[in-house]
This record gives C-alpha cells, sequence and structure tokens, in this order.
C-alpha cells in the first residue's frame, strides 16, 4: 500500500501539485488523467523517489523504491546497447539471475539490435518488458499505450490485468480512455496539480464525457482552420 | 533562417552556463586552447597543417549528422536547408581557417575551404543494423557502450602498440598503454539518466563499490595485453610499466567517483580541475579520491536509499 497525504511540488514558482491526499492499495489497478502538464508524471517521479517534495508518502514497502517498476513515458536508451543488453541491465540492477531473456520477449523485439534504432513502438515494448523482468509489487506506468501497435495494445492490457490478478498494484497514466475504462478499478482526474475528481468503475462512462466537453469545448474554433 | 542561427547561438551559451562558465570567458578558453593546441602541434609535427585542417573537418563532418539532417529539412525548404548548411559549415571552419591563412599554408586552407564548402551538400546515412560484439555485454553499460564507441580507436591503439613491439620502441609502447586509459575514461565522460541509478537495489557506497570493480575488472582485461607484452620483453622497465598501470587504474577509478560525485549533472569546472590536478599529481589523488567519495556518496543517498 502507498499513502500520500499532503503532498506538494513546486517547480520555482510554479506549483506543480498541491495538495495531493490519495492511496493505493494491494491489487487495485489506479487510472491516472489529466491534461499534458497537469502533473501525472511529476506525481509518478515523486513516488518513485526521483523527485524531491513536501508531504508524507508512506508505504509498508521498504524502502518503496525497490519494490516499484517505472516505466517513464520517454524511455531514455544508451547509445549502442542492444535490447537484450538493455533487459540484462535491469536484471543486473536488482540482481535478478533466474529469468530466461528470450522467454521473456513477449513483444519478440529483435533483442540483437542496438535499442535506439527501435521504433518508437518498439522502445516502449522494450522497456515496459525492462520493468515486468524486474518483478516488482507496485508498477507505475507512465503512458504503456504510447505508439505501441494494436496487437501490442491488447497484450499490455491482458498484462495489465494478470498483474492486478496476482495482486499487484498498477498505476497508469494514458490519454486513451478506453485502455483506462478496460483496466481500471478507479480514475482519478488531475487537473492543475491537484485531483480534481475520483471516480470508481460505474462512472468511468460520465468521467469520459464531462472530460470531453470540458477538454474541447469550442478551443479548436481558436486555431481559425480554413 | 535568422532565428535559427541566434537559437543555435542561445543554445550554445546555454551550455556554457551549464558548465558553470560564463559565455565570453567560455569563448575565451575556446580561443586559448586553439591557440595552445595549434602551438603545440607545430612544435610537434611537420604535418600540423594536415591535422590542424582534420580536426576542422571532422568537426564540420559532425553538422551532417543524419538525424540533424532530417529534422532540418523537415523545417525548411530545399533552399534554405542548403543556404544553412553551407553557412553552418563556414562558421565552424573558420578559426581553422584563420590558423592556416595565418601559418601561410595556402594550399591547405583553400583544399579546407572547398572540402566545407562540399560537405554542406553531404548528408551522413543512417547507421546500419550491425551490432559491434563486446565482451562487456553481460555487465552494461559503460563498458559495453564505450568499447562500441571507441572500437576503432582501441582497434588503432593495438596497432600502434604491435608496431611499438616490432620495431622495439619501449616508449611508444607505454604511450599505447597511457592512450588506451585515456580511451577508457571516456566511457565515463556523460552522466547516465537518473533512472538508470535508481533501478538499482544497492545503496550508495555499494553501487559506487559496484561501478568501481565493473571499471577495474573491465579496464584491466583491456589493458592486460599490453601490460603483459611489456613485461615480457622488457622485464627490467617493471617500475615503469607497473607505475603507468597503476596510475591509469587510479585515474579510472577517479574518473568513476568524480561523475557520480557531479550526478546528475556533468562534470563541472571546479570538479574537472580537481581530476586533473589529481592526474598530474598522482600522490594528490590519495585526498582527491575520498573527496570526490564522499560527495558521490551523497550525491547518489537520495536516489538509492
Amino acid at each position: 500500500m502507498i499513502s500520500i497525504q499532503k503532498l506538494n511540488k513546486s517547480f520555482g514558482s510554479k506549483k506543480a501539485l498541491n495538495d495531493i491526499n490519495i492511496e493505493f492499495v494491494k491489487g487495485k489497478v489506479y487510472g491516472i488523467v489529466g491534461q499534458n502538464g497537469a502533473g501525472k508524471s511529476t506525481l509518478f517521479n515523486i513516488i518513485s523517489g526521483l523527485e524531491s517534495f513536501n508531504g508524507i508518502i508512506q508505504s509498508d514497502l521498504t524502502p518503496l523504491k525497490n519494490h516499484l517498476g517505472f516505466l517513464q513515458t520517454n524511455p531514455f536508451f544508451f547509445p549502442k546497447i542492444t535490447g537484450r543488453e538493455y533487459l540484462q541491465l535491469h536484471l543486473n540492477a536488482r540482481n535478478i539471475k533466474e529469468i530466461n531473456i528470450d522467454e521473456s520477449n513477449i513483444f519478440d523485439l529483435p533483442l540483437n539490435q542496438y535499442a535506439q534504432s527501435y521504433s518508437t513502438g518498439m522502445k516502449k515494448k522494450l522497456a515496459l518488458t525492462a520493468v515486468l523482468i524486474q518483478q516488482s509489487d507496485i508498477y507505475i506506468l507512465d503512458e504503456p499505450y504510447n505508439g505501441v501497435d494494436i496487437h501490442s495494445n491488447m497484450i499490455i492490457t491482458e498484462i495489465i490485468q494478470k498483474l492486478k490478478s496476482i495482486g499487484k498494484t498498477v498505476l497508469i497514466s494514458s490519454h486513451i480512455f478506453s485502455t483506462l475504462k478496460d483496466t481500471c478499478d478507479e480514475i482519478h482526474l488531475l487537473h492543475e496539480g491537484h485531483f480534481k475528481k475520483s471516480v470508481d468503475h460505474s462512472e468511468f462512462d460520465l468521467l469520459e464525457q464531462e472530460m470531453i466537453e470540458f477538454t474541447t469545448g469550442s478551443i479548436i474554433d481558436r486555431l481559425n482552420l480554413k | 533562417m535568422k532565428y535559427y542561427f541566434k537559437l543555435q547561438y542561445d543554445m550554445m551559451n546555454r551550455q556554457l552556463k551549464e558548465m558553470g562558465l560564463h559565455p565570453l570567458f567560455g569563448f575565451f578558453i575556446g580561443l586559448i586552447a586553439l591557440i595552445g593546441g595549434t602551438i603545440l602541434i607545430y612544435s610537434k609535427t611537420n604535418y600540423a597543417p594536415w591535422i590542424i585542417a582534420s580536426v576542422g573537418l571532422v568537426i564540420v563532418l559532425r553538422a551532417s549528422e543524419y538525424n540533424r539532417s532530417i529534422h532540418l529539412k523537415s523545417i525548411f525548404d530545399r533552399k534554405t536547408f542548403r543556404e544553412i548548411r553551407l553557412i553552418e559549415n563556414l562558421v565552424l571552419i573558420t578559426p581553422f581557417l584563420i590558423i592556416l591563412i595565418f601559418k601561410s599554408e595556402l594550399l591547405v586552407f583553400v583544399a579546407t575551404l572547398l572540402i566545407s564548402i562540399v560537405l554542406s551538400w553531404y548528408e551522413s546515412k543512417q547507421s546500419f543494423h550491425f551490432t559491434i560484439p563486446t565482451p562487456f555485454s553481460r555487465k552494461p553499460f559503460e563498458f559495453t557502450t564505450g568499447f562500441r564507441k571507441t572500437i576503432l580507436m582501441l582497434a588503432g591503439i593495438y596497432l600502434l602498440f604491435i608496431t611499438a613491439i616490432f620495431v622495439g620502441n619501449f616508449n611508444l609502447g607505454i604511450f599505447c598503454l597511457i592512450a588506451l586509459f585515456i580511451a577508457l575514461l571516456s566511457y565515463y565522460s556523460w552522466p547516465e539518466d537518473k533512472l538508470f541509478v535508481w533501478i538499482h537495489s544497492d545503496n550508495a557506497a555499494n553501487f559506487i563499490k559496484h561501478k568501481i570493480k565493473t571499471a577495474f575488472t573491465f579496464s584491466s582485461v583491456l589493458a592486460f595485453p599490453i601490460i603483459a607484452t611489456l613485461l615480457f620483453i622488457k622485464p627490467s622497465q617493471y617500475f615503469v610499466i607497473l607505475t603507468f598501470t597503476v596510475i591509469g587504474l587510479l585515474a579510472l577509478i577517479t574518473m568513476v567517483i568524480a561523475k557520480y560525485a557531479a550526478f546528475p549533472n556533468k562534470m563541472n569546472i571546479a570538479q574537472g580541475l580537481i581530476f586533473a590536478i589529481g592526474i598530474v599529481l598522482p600522490p594528490l589523488l590519495l585526498g582527491v579520491i575520498p573527496y570526490l567519495y564522499t560527495q558521490a556518496k551523497s550525491n547518489l543517498k537520495e536516489l538509492l536509499r
């Protein structure tokens, strides 16, 4: 379980997160939605321990970071490192020896090629594989569906459901609402640094409708497209 | 186009500021390095003008990088793209052309100028999918990526070393050992993304220890053929050989620690100076290493609790 209380984060004078209070419990999938810059990635970075913050984050898993698998929005890849070596690096980091990399390659990635030469979707799948083989208790997946093909989309949804069924906690952010509806137990709308709305399964459609109205409205007219 | 060059200028200034330098001071250091380098090269070899021209052209060539060209082409029309590339090449080569004209090397000057102009039409192709095998695959990433990046340099060093053995030039052999360690130092010259420290379950002290152990083991693998051969053919010079080996290894260890002392940023001027002083006066490493180690440990503490 992760309990977050009175979490605040500022970058200079800009308030990125404002009084965040939330609990993530074992075996549940949480969706975090919001516009670009709403604070989703900042929140994930803070939970992971990659960013400093003001407030309290408590967990029964200590140290929390060693129980977390974190897929970043834009995973970083070293130059001239193969996919296989990238996965090996993640295994070495957690001192995991019993994983067979080839068997874990569920996305059929060309593991002997340099990871930097992969397409956007392949990079995302490699990074996701790396996170999964680290065998964590909590998974933070920041935009896991970004750039991946429809087939892999389905596999990722299956993976999330599997993680839930084996009692893992999953935090996902996605701009594709349908993927969240398929996987999440709760969805939290982050707006300008604080949670504006939190809903469970029964209210997902309502939230989606509200978001469409709130987000689009008449703003496209401002582009003056001709 | 004007705005593009203004952006390039701003980016350069920002990079200098990130290094802890006032832009004007940065340009001044660059100028001193250029003049000092020229004097040094001219004092050492008759091929100085060609070396200076080559250095300039290598820098120019870097502006032809594939992704960069694609990006520029996607923004500008064909004619503007060509103009930008030509102006860039001329700006980059100008300091070297000034040196060549100052040294009255007219032939090299004209050749360099023409090649720079021709290179503005050149676009490097995307690298092909060939993976260079490395003995360091099991423990990514510094030696894995570094070995592949410097493979040509390493091959050159070993070839030069073989030549040194055949002509019986011991000093050249020692030079090869030094060159090898300099190549290895470059493997630790840039900081990785924070996440790649964060993923480790070790604490800061163990993480650094692990990094040092890997650097020590893998550098020994690469240096061993040179050290063993030198000891075999010149056993009487064992003290010199071992001294350079120890200094090389100590420099590498210092580099590993210095990298994390500056983490997540690149080493700043002050840290670079401390490192350089330690290398020039090796006994000072006894003080430099613990100092940088304390800084590195405190830097990594937040990420590796």
